[in-house]
């Protein structure tokens, strides 16, 4: 016994010093993380950025349509009203675009020549507003953004609003009283909604549970596929045959498992450091907070012990369970096209738990929730993911780590069999009759 | 009385479509050299494979030294030059020789002494150059097949199986590894050397077993064969001539002096 623990010390220190100096791993270890932090932290930083022009998105538009024509054939001074409005009401130090009073009469000749102007790029388009908008609220917006939904939606709320104003200065109001009750500042009600408390850890929640899920499935696909590599490798090169005559397969098999998922441990632990600093850094930003990405809240709140042991047996159980499956199959092939393809349906089945992600936040606590959470082939990664959104009760936890736990000893179990027969046959394929024989043998 | 190195009893290997061993008997004293001759498909690596315990017989008893082979660390006193040849090839050279040292119970340092030792004599390891540093890649294949043979050899075993060693041997380095296989013998070890080259099983071998089928046709020493199974023939011989082989390996050796 003694012997035979030195042995899979020996294997175990091989695979963990040979990735762990590999060029893939430090690539990896560097460039995951930086991918992952531009994609999260990018956004945020580049609302960060406009943070001192604008507050909501609605002064962008005014800015940019200002250069819009208003052609006014409604002798009431409609054209100023809607004019003020789209460059930000009366009050606001914006340009306002030109307004030009125009007869009935005259309105084809002067749309012509706006619509010279517009191709000839000095005004960026035009809106007609007659009797009939007075009426029924219909214009005629023509411009080079003319198909943009947005812009379309801003000069029709400008309308809109510029028509409620006419409308009650008909019924007797004064300016005044018109202005307070049409004028309004939407960047407030932005701001209000994104200081809401509970929203925001919430959501801090769901972006971790999301980071972990996401961290779960890459790592499990990559070191699964590490260690089916890893054995197509020593098949290839044909030196299984001197390994087995020093080592048994199935002690073989566990030290190949144990290196890989230490290497990953270690990869874990140096991007959560790297994480704590990165989210440490985020936390003192003031977008960041003001999107809802509390990261404070995250620190204080989401990353609890209990989500950091979940996460860490079942990122280990992960790994043994999925490993020893690569093994046994990449035992079973010859080459490393071969092994491309008999990994595929191991992938398909950690997609398949992907695509249950959405009914897992939507729901935690369904059947589904809980059956997916108790399925060896699921509950690796989507455990965690719902130990993060939601109080899942001690029992289920364990209930799952144990069928993960029998689950992972039956596989490596059977995995090790077919390791044994897969190693030492060259040039052919396992066939369900050799499985069947090698199930069956006793030795191990 | 000394104990044989390797008793094989009645040991049966079925696969699926075909029997690979039937009913195997074989006796291989300690200190001898042994060969197992026989044409591809005779079940020579498949009778080698269960010596080593790689794979299990279906019937039947092995035992090395008198212990079975599942024995806790018996294997560990067999060296094995398996015939299908392989290492690690993105490995340096003395990383892969100190694993495959460390898993037959050698200790790091003693590794890297035996490994320095060894490398020497097979000239992988001089002043101006250290193939040990190389990776496995950038090494030949004589040289690939060296740094296995030196895997072979590493843990100091009592007994060695050598299965087609001299396959992919140019001249010069199979001169060299016959001369191996004699010290070996001369230095008490036992060898099974696992070969279809039979000049080479008749100039090194004790003893031998001719196997076809998965069936022993013939056991004994290399005279009781000759004198039981030979032909006799009479010839006279007025002048011997070196061989084209012998004066090759000559003229090598003495242009690399």
């Amino acid at each position: 016994m003694k012997k035979e623990a030195r042995k899979l010390w020996v294997v175990t220190k091989r695979e963990y010093g040979e990735w762990i100096r590999s060029r893939w791993f430090l690539i990896s270890t560097i460039f995951a993380p930086a991918v992952f932090a531009l994609l999260i932290a990018g956004p945020i930083y580049m609302f960060d950025g406009s943070d001192s022009k604008t507050d909501s998105g609605l002064e962008d538009y005014r800015v940019a349509l200002y250069n819009v024509n208003v052609l006014d054939a409604t002798t009431t001074g409609f054209g100023e009203r809607v004019a003020q409005l789209i460059g930000g009401g009366k009050y606001a130090n914006q340009p306002m675009p030109l307004v030009r009073i125009t007869p009935v009469e005259q309105l084809a000749q002067a749309e012509s020549t706006a619509i010279r102007e517009t191709k000839s790029e000095r005004i960026s388009g035009y809106v007609i507003v007659d009797s009939n908008t007075l009426n029924t609220g219909n214009a005629f917006y023509a411009g080079r953004k003319a198909n943009s939904p947005q812009d379309i939606q801003f000069i029709k709320n400008s309308i809109k609003e510029a028509l409620i104003g006419y409308r009650l200065e008909s019924r007797g109001l004064s300016p005044q009283e018109i202005d307070s009750l049409t004028l309004s500042n939407p960047q407030i009600s932005v701001n209000a909604i994104s200081a809401t408390p509970n929203i925001t850890l919430a959501d801090s929640k769901i972006l971790l549970a999301t980071l972990i899920t996401i961290l779960l499935y890459t790592c499990i696909v990559v070191y699964g596929q590490s260690i089916l590599t890893s054995v197509v490798e020593e098949k290839t090169t044909r030196i299984s045959e001197v390994i087995l005559s020093s080592i048994k397969p199935g002690t073989l098999l566990a030290g190949k498992i144990i290196g890989v998922t230490a290497v990953g441990l270690t990869q874990q632990l140096i991007w959560i450091a790297m994480g704590l600093v990165v989210a440490f850094f985020l936390s003192s930003s003031s977008t960041a907070t003001a999107l809802g990405v509390d990261m404070q809240a995250i620190l204080s709140n989401s990353i609890s012990i209990p989500i950091l042991i979940t996460f860490g047996f079942y990122f280990l159980l992960g790994v043994v369970f999925y490993g020893s499956i690569s093994a046994a199959v990449g035992s079973m092939v010859n080459s490393e096209s071969d092994a491309r393809h008999a990994g595929q349906p191991i992938i398909m089945l950690l997609v398949a738990s992907m695509l249950c992600f959405q009914p897992l936040i939507s729901d935690p606590d369904s059947g589904l929730s809980v059956a997916l959470t108790l399925i060896p082939f699921s509950s690796p990664i989507l455990m965690p993911l719902r130990v993060a959104i939601s109080d899942v009760s001690i029992n289920q936890i364990l209930l799952s780590l144990c069928i993960l736990l029998v689950s992972c000893i039956a596989t490596v179990k059977i995995a090790a069999k077919i390791y044994r027969i897969g190693l030492l046959m060259h040039g052919k394929r396992l066939s369900f009759k050799d499985l069947k024989q090698a199930l069956q043998h006793q030795h191990i | 009385m000394n104990l044989p190195a390797v008793e094989v009893r009645n040991v049966w290997k079925r696969y699926t479509k075909h029997t690979a061993v039937s009913n195997l008997s074989l006796t291989i004293e300690a200190g001898s050299v042994y060969g197992l001759l026989g044409p591809n498909g005779a079940g020579k690596t498949t009778t080698l494979r269960m010596i080593l315990d790689i794979i299990s017989p279906d019937s039947g008893e092995i035992s090395l030294f008198g212990y079975p082979t599942n024995t806790q660390g018996i294997t560990d006193l067999v060296g094995y030059l398996p015939e299908e040849r392989g290492l690690y090839r993105k490995m340096r050279v003395r990383q892969v020789l100190k694993f495959l040292a460390e898993l037959k119970g050698v200790s790091a340092k003693q590794a890297d002494a035996r490994i320095d030792s060894w490398t020497e004599q097979l000239g992988l390891r001089s002043p101006s150059k250290d193939w040990t540093k190389a990776k496995v890649e950038e090494l030949s294949r004589g040289m690939q097949q060296k740094v296995q043979f030196i895997a072979t050899m590493l843990h100091n075993p009592a007994l060695v199986i050598l299965d087609e060693p001299f396959s992919g041997l140019d001249a010069v380095n199979a001169q060299q590894l016959q001369e191996i296989i004699q010290h070996l013998k001369r230095s008490g070890k036992t060898v099974i050397l696992s070969t279809h080259i039979i000049a080479n099983a008749e100039s090194l071998c004790d003893q031998v077993c001719i196997m076809a089928n998965g069936t022993k046709l013939i056991e004994g020493t290399i005279q009781d064969i000759k004198e039981d199974y030979g032909q006799p023939a009479y010839e006279k011989t007025i002048l011997v001539q070196s061989s084209l082989n012998e004066i090759f390996i000559e003229q090598i050796q003495m242009a690399s002096r």
